[in-house]
Order: structure tokens, then sequence, then C-alpha cells
């Protein structure tokens, strides 16, 4: 029995991919022609399959040869998982702070202004979501209230949700059905892919770097590379984990 | 209304989304379909309300659902590939079960929040024959992947009578000796184009 829950986060951070893509891929067959020539499209996988990719990731100091090698030694064979985080940084609805979009505050210090051993501080998001009404599994439409936005939820926005037993889960909304007039916004939204299992009411969305439990598809896999100077760039493919 | 409800027909008329389930009556019955993820839904009479079909892969081999349902065929082999170990499990650990067992094929177009337009329309049955598995050899650094089968086969290939919509004078006659309604079909069948007789 495959787990999904309790998985490691890859850092994203530390590999400096030079680009980051998440999709979301079907399985559309043609459908009959009409006498022209186009022809309708039948989608059979019901809402598609996650899929990421961290392209040209610049490893340069021995820490990232290690990270890299642990990334091969623990998901080659497409079996074991990991959490994928999609860099929504830019275009989330954070607010802006010292002229960055900020999804996570880093560096909070305790209460007498002193920070950790290592100079490192508390952090927290900025932006999250919590479900106001429970949602069966394979749901197409989920209602939230967003604390801590920035501007509105118009177009589309990634956000994951921890399941118990499916782990993380990314999704993003297609479609804003309805919006409350609250301080904090209560939203209806058309989401896709569906829910991936059900939620009960009061279940935290996450906005800040939403995540997917992802394996390697099957026919990937991640060498170890070494290089003269020591400056190699990998590509690494993930989808959503099954 | 007919067999098929007529708003999955107009949904069908444009491009949509379409959901294949299949049903194998082993007990527990095992419910898969060829979607990715869980959803709710259920043959009318034959699942209770809260079953969940579970996603099984991708089936490969789509054209072979015409050569069923226009009768051309009296077995096929359905195939999942990229199953979750979870369904594999269930599906092997039920070999001895699932011979006999009654397979049954019905579809639904799902909306586009991704539900179910109606109960799914039973399209065809079968009677589960055998599984296989098979497991390509692969070279190099490539992973193997796996791809379950189940043979599903009607009418001469099992002891049952066929299941097929097809008449003929024989079978008219079994029911009614002196019924001669049939006896014209298999000139029919080959397409001669009776002429009319003129008194």
């Amino acid at each position: 029995m495959a787990t999904y829950t309790g998985l490691p986060t890859l850092l994203a951070d530390m590999i400096y991919p030079q680009r980051v893509s998440a999709d979301v891929k079907g399985s559309a067959i043609e459908g009959g022609r009409n006498t022209s020539g186009q022809s309708q499209s039948i989608e059979l996988s019901g809402g598609g399959l996650l899929t990421a990719s961290y392209e040209d990731c610049k490893i340069n100091w021995p820490m990232q040869y290690e990270y890299i090698n642990w990334l091969g030694a623990r998901l080659n064979g497409s079996f074991r998982f990991i959490n994928v985080p999609i860099i929504t940084d830019f275009y989330g609805p954070f607010p802006i702070i010292n002229g960055m979009p900020a999804d996570i505050i880093k560096g909070i210090p305790h209460s007498d202004r002193s920070k950790f051993s290592d100079d490192t501080g508390y952090s927290q998001v900025t932006v999250f979501g919590t479900t106001t009404a429970a949602a069966g599994p394979n749901a197409g439409i989920i209602n939230m209230k967003v604390d801590g936005l920035s501007r509105d939820l118009r177009y589309s926005d990634w956000f994951s949700i921890l399941h118990p037993t499916k782990g993380w889960r990314a999704y993003r909304y297609w479609k804003i059905l309805s919006k409350s007039a609250n301080k904090v916004p209560v939203y209806s939204l058309a989401i896709s892919p569906p829910l991936r299992e059900a939620v009960t009411a009061g279940t935290r969305v996450e906005f800040a770097r939403p995540r997917f439990a992802a394996k390697f598809p099957s026919d990937f896999t991640l060498p170890s590379v070494s290089e003269s100077f020591y400056a190699i760039q990998q590509s690494i493919q993930f989808e959503e984990a099954f | 209304m007919g067999w098929v409800p007529n708003v999955i027909i107009s949904a069908m008329k444009g491009s949509h989304v379409l959901g294949i389930f299949l049903r194998v009556e082993t007990t527990p019955a095992l419910h898969v379909w060829f979607g990715i993820n869980d959803i709710p839904a259920g043959f009318d009479s034959l699942d209770g309300d809260g079953t969940v079909y579970l996603g099984a892969g991708r089936l490969i081999g789509v054209p072979t659902l015409e050569v069923l349902v226009n009768g051309q065929a009296d077995s096929v082999d359905f195939t999942l590939s990229g199953i979750d170990p979870d369904t594999a499990g269930k599906l092997l650990d039920s070999i001895p079960a699932v011979r006999g067992a009654r397979c049954y094929i019905g579809i639904t177009t799902l909306d586009e929040y991704y539900q179910p337009m109606s109960k799914i329309i039973p399209i065809w049955w079968g009677t589960a024959s055998h599984v296989g598995e098979r497991s390509e050899i692969v070279t190099n650094n490539k992973n193997q992947s796996i791809v379950l089968s189940l043979s599903v086969a009607t009418g001469e290939s099992t002891r049952s009578r066929p299941a097929r919509a097809e008449w003929n004078d024989i079978m008219q006659r079994e029911i009614s000796p002196d019924d001669g309604l049939c006896k014209q079909i298999s000139r029919l069948a080959r397409g001669v184009a009776p002429i009319w007789p003129n008194y």
C-alpha cells in the first residue's frame, strides 16, 4: 500500500531551478469528424494528472550534489514519493513586503526581539484558506474563506490541501462561482483537477508554495552526475503520485 | 427518454468528458473506472449509494468498445496501465474468485465540475474469464511498467447463450415453431434487396 502522507518536501530553493513548470495533463481522444475535418474531443481521464518539472537545476555545491544523489536514491523506480512545491511566489495573492511578494514571512523574532541562536526566527504564511463546507471525493466545487489576501481571487491560483490518506494534493480554480461580502470573504470555487479525497469543513488550505505528492514518471530516472569544474545542470520531472 | 438520457446525448454531441466504468461482480464487487482519481458513481439497482469507483489509470485500446457494442466480438481484453498498487493488489488477490464473475461495462458523461451526469448507463456485460499480467522487458535504465488485463467473454466462448442482440430464424422458431417472421434475415443480412411482388 502506497503511503502519501509524512513525505519530505522537495527543497526547491536549494536546487536552483532555472525554470519550474506545473501542468495538468489530461488524456483526450478524438471523437467524430465533421465534413471540414474538425473533430470534437473526448476527455477520458476525468480531470487529468498533475505534473511538474524542475528544469536546468544549477548544481554547484557539494551539498546540492548530495541532495540530487538523495533524490535519485529515493525516487528512482517511481514508487517512492516526495512533496513537490509549485512556485507561485510571484503571482499568488500575496502582500508586497520590501518590494517583493511575500508568501512566507521569515525571521520573526521572539517577544523580547531575540532570535534563535543561528540567527533565524519563526516563519509564518501570509495567505491561507479554510474550507467552510465539507466536500466529497471527486467534488468539483469547494467553499472556503481566505485570510490575508492582497487581492481578490479572480482568474486562477494554485493551492493545496493536506488530505488524511492521499497526502498533499494541489488544485487550482477555474471559475469563481460566488464571493461573500464579509471582511474575510468566503469563496465558492470550481476547481480543477477534482478533489482527490473528501474534505471536512475547517480544513486548512495552503496558498504559500502549494505542493503535491509526486513521483518520477515511469520513464524518468535521475542520474548522479559529476563533471569537470563541478557545475552541472539537471532537469527533474515529477508526476502526481497514485 | 431512451436508454441513454437526452442530456447525455446532447453532451456527447460536443466535446465532453466521458467516464467508462467497469464493475466486476466478485465479493466484494470491484469497481474501477478508466479515469485518474476515485469517483462516486453507480449502476442503477446494482450499486448502493456511496459506491466509489477506483481510478485505475487509462484505458488502452478504446476501439474495442465499438467492437463490443456492435456485437462483432465474443470476448475482449480490458487493459489497464498505470495502476496504483491498491487497485492492482485488489484485482490480483481476487484471481480465483474473478473467474466466472459477471462484468458490466457502462458509460456516462461528466459535467464541467467532473460530476457524473446520470447513473452509469450499462452498455454491455460478459463473463470474466482470466486475468493477465504483462510486463515488457526493458533495457538500460528504463523502468518496468505493469499492464494488467482481464479477458471477458460472452457467447460461444462460454457455455451460456450468447448475449448478442441478434435474431435469426432458428432462434425464433424455437420460441414459436410456425412463426416465419425472421426467415428472411439471412438474405437481408447479405444485403439482398428483395423485389416487391407485382400482383
